[in-house]
């Protein structure tokens, strides 16, 4: 026991003693250990006591031996660390105000950074070698349209890129929307169904259990095993350990649970999954010939490129194998390209737009530490100016000026590291929100803050902090002896003023450009919210029932009940319709933001349809109430009404961008045309309704046909839309709890506005708009700091030379004046600086905005405006101490 | 028996502190590991003197420093039990100052015997 005690008292002593004799004190313990307690009581309290002294002996040595060598750097460091909080804590409001514009400038860049790492630069987590995995497109050029990329493919394709020689392997999968549970219980889930191949391919290792295998995932009957993600493992299991071989409910068909997938695994995209089952499962619901239709495309293809296979070599060989295989009719097909493009990559090949407005942000989130960091210059030039005398004592003392650079240097570093300490709470708060309401579709494995955003910050506040401090540093000590002989803070120098000045410029340059950019994004997301879609996004619920499966019904049982879930949607309007709260209801095939069916119309007289460069027609099937239910407005003719139904004369309502492209000048009403392919009957066109967007808030207008629902031929899917008085979500329960009680098959009613299908494409505006403004505001902030406290100076600087003015008899507001055109004057230098910068950078940023242009004169006044605003402000308080100013006292404190 | 002549230091001998002395004189006859000095100054001074082992290897050290004893290899000391530790022997200054002290403390005692403040020595 006493030994264990000395170890610890050991550790008190200086490390070289330690060293030299801690085994033998050790020796000496054990021996004491079969003495008399009065004898280990006294060797204890001598070992302490010796502890003691042996250090303060050591410390005397230290201090003796570095006045006479010099020779202990960390010493001086020490010493300068300490001096430099001492001197901080003299002036507390400096230091807090330099802290707190550094901490929400790093912490903005550390957020940022966070999530371009994540978007841009490390890509989905638990991915080997992810430089050669890389996701296949293809690109054709359908007849009456552009050139068109897709990741989407059909099995067929998966086969034949499964056969490459520069694919090492080949991995295919969907991620699909379902429902666990039952009833009550039931929860929308993420479904990703893949080969067993997937998991292989990425790399990946299960946190438990197993993968499916490769007969698992058999074409000719897959078996309903299913892996959990860490984060289903959590919320329906409550990290149970016994979780495998528990049964799951997936859309009411029971899975068994193989294997709980590690924590961050998305598979091949960033968005979050739930759970992983066979891909097999999925395809056999798709269409009955899945495994050879060239037309039926629902699966993303991955594949992992051999060790030294160049990407451009891989596509040719898969564009070779592809158009050899092809064996149907359509031309564009045989001419189609496929090739690979990194995981990053979005569903067309191009960048997503997140990851685009990311890369812009990273850029805004710099130019915010810029203007933070010609800030604190400027303070630390004016605080340098304050300490003149104190460092010009210093320098008659002998510290040589390296001595008094590196200290002011240390005082700004340790600045620095405090504003990006309190930075990372920022950071965590900032971060935490941007992805919880802005990027919400991506799955986050790690903290806003991690290891990562750590290690950056600290480096960058570092490096900032010797950039921030050496100029003004080196200002500073400059002269540092005689300008402390000179009394009073007259004489500065003309260098460090213009140095400031044009600091002050710096700033307001940039939160002009940040300014224009956040007035642009504001529009942008103006102009997005308020785009004229053809229909009332807001009041409009589109509700979708799930029901359980016919498993277990004999063929002719399942015909019948396959009939009846047909028309029960319709056979339930009614009830829907007497829902308190409820305007009217209707019942679609085909919906805007939602499924979209492509169709052939042949027009009499016309050997084909006009090229539109939007793509040939989509037909909807819609029941009479739609376009009332919708709010699109009918521009001529008439509305479906109840005999337009399954079995009556076919007839149609068309779009009035197709009525202008087919009939141009004519009226197309009572005109017949031809759908499907081969062309069904003669249609009648009964009316002409206002052009919808289909699929996109920017979209060029389409060519549409609505027909009777009932008469739809090849394409089903039937939705409930619902359209209340006040937002449409307010009905959602009393909807989906008329329905369930209508059906006793319907397992899950889900319930969408349209506004929430179409908020996803808002999402990079919103997020750009926010850390823009929020940028922008930071920086207004900042300059109007930092132009106040140039004034403030200038104001104490030239006392003696107002003093003078004052006397010779200048009026008092021509004094404030002054100092007013002072701070105007810089302004106008920002403003023009900064509108140039915006207008500059305008073309790349056009791609990013909505409706606006870049170069929008209304936003580059208004910030203008405000800049100028901001400015007097600023120049408020140092005018009116400059015309308070006594000139008998200025003159005499010469 | 005659003693090996003492060989002539650089430096003239340094005073000693009590404990400084203790050790010396420990050391004087035979090199020792730090233990078997604390336990030869114990029994010398029946336990008037007890030294905690941090007060100890501070005074070692010390004397180490001012080149009074040198710490040797580690190895068994002959006549004591095999033990871990360094050994430790009087150096040509340390017995110098050593003799030094010893002829400064023969001297009080004489002349506290001669002035009857002490009992004479037993012959």
């Amino acid at each position: 026991m006493i030994e264990a005690l000395y170890r610890a008292l050991l550790l008190l002593y200086p490390a070289e003693f330690r060293r030299r004799f801690g085994a033998e004190m050790l020796d000496t313990a054990r021996a004491l250990d079969a003495s008399r307690r009065s004898r280990r009581s006294r060797a204890v309290i001598d070992a302490l006591h010796t502890a003691v002294a042996l250090r303060a002996e050591y410390r005397r040595e230290r201090r003796f031996a570095f006045t006479e060598n010099r020779h202990m750097p960390w010493d001086a460091l020490r010493r300068d660390v300490i001096f430099a909080i001492r001197s901080l804590r003299r002036e507390p409001a400096f230091a807090l105000f330099v802290a707190a514009t550094l901490a929400l400038a790093t912490g903005a860049n550390a957020a940022l950074f966070g999530i371009a790492d994540r978007l841009l630069v490390r890509g989905p987590d638990h991915v080997r070698d992810a430089e050669r995995v890389r996701r296949v497109y293809v690109t054709a050029q359908p007849p009456g349209m552009g050139q068109f990329t897709t990741a989407g493919v059909g099995h067929v394709t998966y086969d034949i890129v499964r056969r490459a020689s520069s694919a090492e392997a080949a991995a295919t999968y969907a991620i699909n929307d379902g429902t666990t549970g039952r009833g009550a219980e039931a929860r929308e889930i993420k479904i990703g169904y893949a080969s067993a191949s997937l998991f292989s391919l990425l790399g990946v290792q299960p946190a438990q259990g197993r993968f499916f295998a490769d007969e698992e995932d058999s074409t000719t009957g897959a078996r309903r095993v299913a892996v959990i993600s860490d984060g289903l493992w959590q919320r329906q299991f409550g990290r149970a350990t016994d979780v495998l071989g528990r049964s799951l409910i997936i859309n009411d068909d029971p899975y068994d649970i193989v294997g709980v997938a590690p924590s961050g695994f998305t598979g091949a995209e960033l968005g979050r999954v739930d759970v992983w089952a066979p891909m097999n499962l999925l395809s056999a619901r798709i269409t009955n010939d899945w495994m050879r239709s060239w037309s039926a495309q629902w699966l993303s293809v991955i594949i992992r490129l051999r060790q030294g296979v160049d990407p451009d070599a891989a596509s040719d060989e898969l564009t070779t194998l592809f158009t050899r295989a092809y064996d149907g009719d359509e031309k564009h097909m045989r001419e189609a390209r496929v090739w690979t493009a990194g995981l990053g990559a979005a569903d067309d090949g191009s960048e997503p737009a997140e990851s685009r407005v990311v890369r812009w942000l990273s850029g805004v989130s710099l130019l915010v530490l810029l203007i933070a960091c010609a800030n604190v210059m400027n303070l630390l030039l004016a605080r340098g100016a304050r300490r003149a005398r104190e460092l010009g004592i210093r320098r008659a003392l002998g510290a040589s000026r390296l001595a008094l650079l590196r200290m002011l240097v240390i005082e700004s570093t340790l600045l620095s590291l405090i504003g990006a300490t309190l930075g990372l709470l920022v950071a965590h708060v900032i971060g935490g929100a941007a992805r919880n309401t802005l990027l919400s579709s991506i799955e986050w494995s790690s903290a806003p803050v991690d290891a990562r955003v750590l290690l950056v910050s600290l480096v960058t506040a570092t490096a900032m902090g010797v950039f921030v401090g050496v100029v003004p540093a080196i200002d500073v000590t400059r002269d540092a002896l005689a300008r402390a002989l000179r009394s009073g803070v007259r004489g500065g120098s003309g260098r460090r003023l213009r140095l400031r000045a044009a600091l002050t410029v710096v700033q307001s340059t940039l939160s002009v450009a940040l300014l224009i950019g956040a007035g642009l994004f504001v529009r942008s997301v103006w102009n997005a919210r308020h785009v004229d879609l053809g229909f009332d996004p807001d009041r409009v619920l589109v509700v979708e029932v799930s029901r359980a499966s016919l498993a277990g019904l004999d063929t002719s049982a399942r015909d019948t009940e396959r009939a009846r879930r047909r028309l029960f949607l319709a056979g339930v309007l009614d009830r829907v319709r007497g829902v308190p709260g409820v305007e009217g209801a209707s019942v679609a095939v085909g919906l805007p933001f939602g499924n979209r069916f492509s169709v052939r119309i042949t027009v009499p007289d016309l050997d084909a349809l006009p090229q539109t460069g939007t793509g040939g027609p989509s037909i909807s099937a819609v029941e009479p109430a739609y376009f009332r239910t919708m709010g699109t407005r009918l521009l001529r003719g008439r509305d479906f009404n109840p005999t337009d139904r399954a079995g009556s004369a076919p007839v149609a309502i068309i779009s009035e961008f197709m009525a202008r492209t087919v009939w141009p000048g004519r009226d197309p009403i009572g005109r017949c045309v031809r759908i499907g392919d081969p062309p069904g009957p003669c249609t009648t066109i009964v009316g002409v309704a206002e052009n919808t967007h289909r699929a996109r808030l920017v979209e060029a207008p389409k060519m549409h046909v609505y027909i009777p629902l009932g008469q739809e031929v090849g394409f089903g899917g039937a939705a409930m839309l619902v359209r209340s008085s006040q937002d449409a979500e307010s009905v959602a329960d009393a909807v989906r709890s008329e329905l369930t009680t209508a059906d006793a098959t319907i397992t899950f009613v889900a319930t969408e506005t349209l506004a929430e299908r179409i908020d996803p494409q808002m999402r990079s505006w919103e997020l750009g708009t926010s850390t823009l403004l929020f940028s922008g505001l930071l920086a207004l902030v900042v300059s109007a700091v930092g132009i106040y406290s140039l004034l403030a100076y200038l104001v104490a600087d030239r006392r003696h030379e107002i003093g003078v003015r004052l006397a010779l008899g200048a009026r008092v507001d021509h004094v404030a004046m002054i100092v007013v055109r002072w701070s105007i004057g810089m302004s106008l230098a920002g403003i023009a600086a900064g509108c140039l910068i915006a207008a500059a950078l305008g073309t790349f940023m056009q791609p990013l905005l909505f409706q606006v242009s870049a170069r929008d004169p209304m936003v580059f006044g208004s910030v203008a405006g405000v800049l100028l605003l901001v400015a007097l402000a600023a120049s408020l308080l140092p005018s009116l101490r400059a015309a308070r100013v006594d000139p008998l006292e200025a003159l005499r404190a010469e | 028996m005659t003693r090996p002549p003492v060989r002539q230091p650089e430096r003239p001998p340094l005073e000693l502190t009590p404990i400084g002395f203790e050790v010396l004189l420990s050391l004087a006859a035979s090199p020792l590991h730090g233990y078997g000095i604390k336990l030869a100054i114990e029994e010398r001074t029946s336990g008037d003197i007890n030294l905690g082992s941090g007060t100890l290897y501070q005074a070692i050290q010390r004397l180490e420093r001012e080149g009074l004893i040198a710490g040797g290899s580690e190895g068994a000391v002959r006549g004591s039990d095999p033990r871990r530790g360094r050994t430790y022997r009087i150096e040509p200054l340390g017995r110098a100052s050593l003799e030094n002290h010893l002829r400064r403390l023969s001297r009080a005692l004489d002349y506290a015997r001669a002035h009857r403040l002490l009992p004479s020595a037993k012959r």
